[in-house]
């Protein structure tokens, strides 16, 4: 355990905040501050009781706030911070929104990085636009599969005689099975989150049967909205495609409206996030 | 299960009609290679004539409808007048190496199809640029061909001036089904996945006529990691891929004609094909067509791609009568400092690509002398680097750049160029094949043999 040396970590302690819509406001607990990124991981004692929750690891860089959603595996376990490009330099302070659990920040160990390689994965919106990093014993996991790639190559190539162009693309290709078979534990641990725990699409799990249940309330009605998040108004648009839809600017008055705001009018029905109302003008 | 019989129904469809269609004629394609751009083929053709309709005035479900039965109809006619030809795709069982890059496969397919029967549609552009207005379009409430309407193009929920092919594709699915679901809204993404791969499979081994070349070419697509996710997502990235691939591998065979339909089933996909894709195919086809002793252009063929390609011309004209435009990102010119280290950080270090691009890049230039001297390879290198700076301009130097700098668009423009930079990294890698050549005249007698 890294013990708290600034009087910084205070501020973090017990401060509720706002999270993007899914996800309550939660608590967040610090553990450490003012230390080093330089290869350090996080190891949290969860208990069986929290298994399969998700929650934030949220740290301080220079001042800025980044944060690493995350599932929750019961028991001892470490959680790679080390692929992501902001956990580096001087951390100023790092939280969970766990309830307080025995956290610590460590230099892992070879258990430990084999443990990491089977950290539960959530399925998250960006996955469509990219992959999220892996670190390989402390190497960046792209210059360990090119090792592999040179590795095989020049063993091929030097080793059994084969010809050059040869063992470029067979060593290419092992090395792309290696990256392949992370890819497929990736996969399966997804699968694993979903089936296993029903995290849900974090952060619109909850939205699916509210917008469900108000497109039978909207029936043949009309509906519009207020200011939603990003995400959230999307997934309204396309569940409720369906139904007519009042655009914003229009002169007409729709017959229901979704916002976050429940003193709007009369609620119909609620979500921890959205509400559908009626009332009179919007 | 009603929308499962449909989606495989309409595939039928799309694939009866195509096969009649590209069996018109004398072909060297093999049944597998038929078989696939048969299915690209059709669902071209029918969202296209169906749009066109629509453009006309008709509601999506005549629209729909009269194309399905004039499809199957031409296809009937097709097949009463010429039979049905095929070609036998003479291939022993597949080897061990071959069972293990289908078992590869079948994992992402695995996965792509819980995705799809087990979540709901998810990803943002889906809920609205492609799944949110083709459900829009199908539900009618949401959708207009009026340009006064806000709801014109189902531009109240995405882009306007997006293509039609997913997005009516989706519709007439579930208009044929009777409802809406999230399998209808993403299924054909795992169908141009399976496409992508059988087409490079079976292009690398008609370059290479080697198998375990053609194998490793498949795999090195199949794992792609942005792949087994756009397999199930829904975005129209991985259609452009498919068609821009099958373009390409269509140039192989010298089929010019369909090389030009599928690079404007990409546009039909999205927009960024006419200015990322289009012009480096458009240049290979050119390239393939000089007669160097001669030093001529061969115009007949180049003319029967440009006629493919004109195919595409409904949507254009649709798009520039209405200014739609495009693109979302605005396209203002503007260079940006940082562009080249971030596209460095995206293309080399970054784990979605992983090394693929830096091992393609470095592939093209070691086989840079003998493609240079190969009239094929010529035209693939000059395809693959007007893309590839085509893609490098847009990012650096227009409005585009915000897609690079918040890393939304640029993994995914990759992905969609990937199938046809691993076509001309191995057609490069086969001239440098000591096996290709002993390959190649074996394939050249077996050919003669079965022909006999």
């Amino acid at each position: 355990m890294i013990y708290l040396r600034s009087p910084f970590w205070l501020l973090f302690v017990f401060v509720s905040i706002g999270f993007p819509s899914g996800v309550s406001a939660q608590q967040r607990v610090a553990f450490a501050a003012n230390f080093q990124a330089n290869n350090q991981v996080i190891e949290l004692d969860i208990p069986a009781s929290l298994e399969g929750q998700i929650f934030f690891i949220l740290w301080d860089v220079g001042g800025k706030e980044y944060n690493r959603l995350t599932l929750a595996r019961k028991g001892t376990h470490s959680y790679d911070m080390r692929q992501h490009p902001n956990w580096s330099g001087t951390i100023a302070a790092v939280a969970t929104t766990l309830p307080a659990v025995p956290s610590r920040v460590k230099k892992p160990t070879a258990s430990d990085e084999i443990d990491m390689l089977f950290e539960g994965k959530l399925i998250k919106p960006g996955a469509v636009n990219g992959i999220d990093g892996y670190t390989a014993f402390g190497w960046s996991w792209n210059a360990f599969l090119f090792v592999v790639f040179v590795i095989v190559a020049a063993s091929l190539a030097v080793g059994r005689g084969e010809s050059v162009t040869k063992s470029v693309m067979l060593g290419f290709v092992v090395a792309w099975s290696v990256m392949d078979l992370r890819t497929i534990l990736d996969h399966s641990l997804s699968v694993r989150a979903i089936e296993k725990y029903r995290v849900g699409m974090f952060p619109i799990a909850e939205m699916k049967l509210f917008a469900d249940h108000a497109s039978d309330i909207i029936g043949s009605g009309t509906w519009g909205h207020g200011e939603l998040d990003d995400l959230g108004q999307s997934f309204l648009l396309y569940r409720l495609a369906e139904r007519q839809y009042v655009a914003k600017g229009s002169n007409r008055t729709p017959d229901f409206w979704i916002t976050r705001d429940p003193n709007e009018g009369t609620v119909l029905l609620k979500s921890d996030h959205y509400f559908l109302v009626k009332k009179a003008q919007p | 299960m009603n929308s499962v019989l449909i989606l495989a129904g309409n595939v039928l469809v799309c694939a009866t009609f195509g096969w009649a269609v590209l069996c018109v004629g004398a072909h060297e394609r093999s049944s597998t290679e038929t078989l696939f751009l048969s299915i690209l083929v059709g669902m071209y053709i029918e969202t296209l004539v169906a749009a066109i309709q629509m453009f006309l005035g008709l509601s999506l479900g005549i629209a729909g409808f009269t194309t399905v039965v004039a499809m199957a109809g031409v296809a009937i006619g097709i097949f009463y007048k010429h039979g049905v030809k095929t070609v036998r795709f003479a291939i022993d069982g597949p080897k061990w190496y071959e069972w293990l890059v289908l078992a590869a496969i079948a994992e992402k397919v695995l996965f792509a199809v819980w995705q799809l029967t087990r979540t709901h549609a998810y990803f943002q552009d889906a809920l609205l640029h492609w799944s949110g207005r083709a459900r829009a379009l199908y539900g009618q409430a949401n959708w207009s061909f009026d340009p006064s309407s806000p709801f014109f193009m189902g531009g109240y929920i995405g882009n306007r001036s997006y293509p039609l092919l997913t997005v009516l594709w989706r519709s007439l699915n579930a208009k044929f089904s009777g409802n809406w679901n999230d399998l209808i809204a993403r299924a054909d993404s795992l169908i141009f996945f399976v496409v992508v791969v059988g087409i490079v499979w079976i292009a690398v081994y008609r370059i290479s006529n080697l198998r375990w070349m053609g194998a490793a070419a498949a795999y090195i697509v199949a794992a792609i990691p942005l792949h087994a996710w756009h397999a199930a997502a829904g975005y129209s990235d991985i259609a452009v891929e498919a068609f821009c691939v099958a373009s390409v591998a269509a140039l192989l065979r010298r089929e010019w004609l369909w090389a030009g339909v599928m690079s404007a089933g990409a546009i039909w996909s999205k927009n960024d094909a006419l200015v990322l894709y289009m012009p480096g195919i458009f240049a290979a086809a050119a390239l393939m067509q000089v007669d160097t002793a001669k030093r001529q252009l061969d115009w007949r063929n180049l003319r029967q791609f440009l006629m493919g390609f004109a195919t595409v011309l409904p949507w254009l004209a649709f798009n520039f009568i209405h200014g739609l435009g495009l693109t979302s990102a605005g396209g203002q010119l503007g260079w940006h400092g940082d562009a080249p280290s971030l596209l460095w950080h995206a293309l080399i270090e970054s784990p979605t690509s992983s090394i693929l691009w830096i091992c393609i890049l470095a592939a093209i230039v070691y086989t840079g002398m003998p493609m240079l001297k190969d009239l094929t390879g010529r035209a693939l290198m000059a395809g693959f680097f007007l893309s590839l700076s085509a893609i490098l301009f847009i990012f650096t130097a227009t409005s585009a750049y915000e897609f690079l700098l918040d890393e939304t668009t640029i993994h995914r423009v990759m992905m969609q160029f990937s199938g046809m930079a691993i076509l001309t990294a191995m057609y490069g890698l086969s001239l440098k094949t000591p096996e290709f050549a002993t390959a190649a005249a074996t394939a050249k007698k077996s050919k003669l043999r079965r022909s006999a």
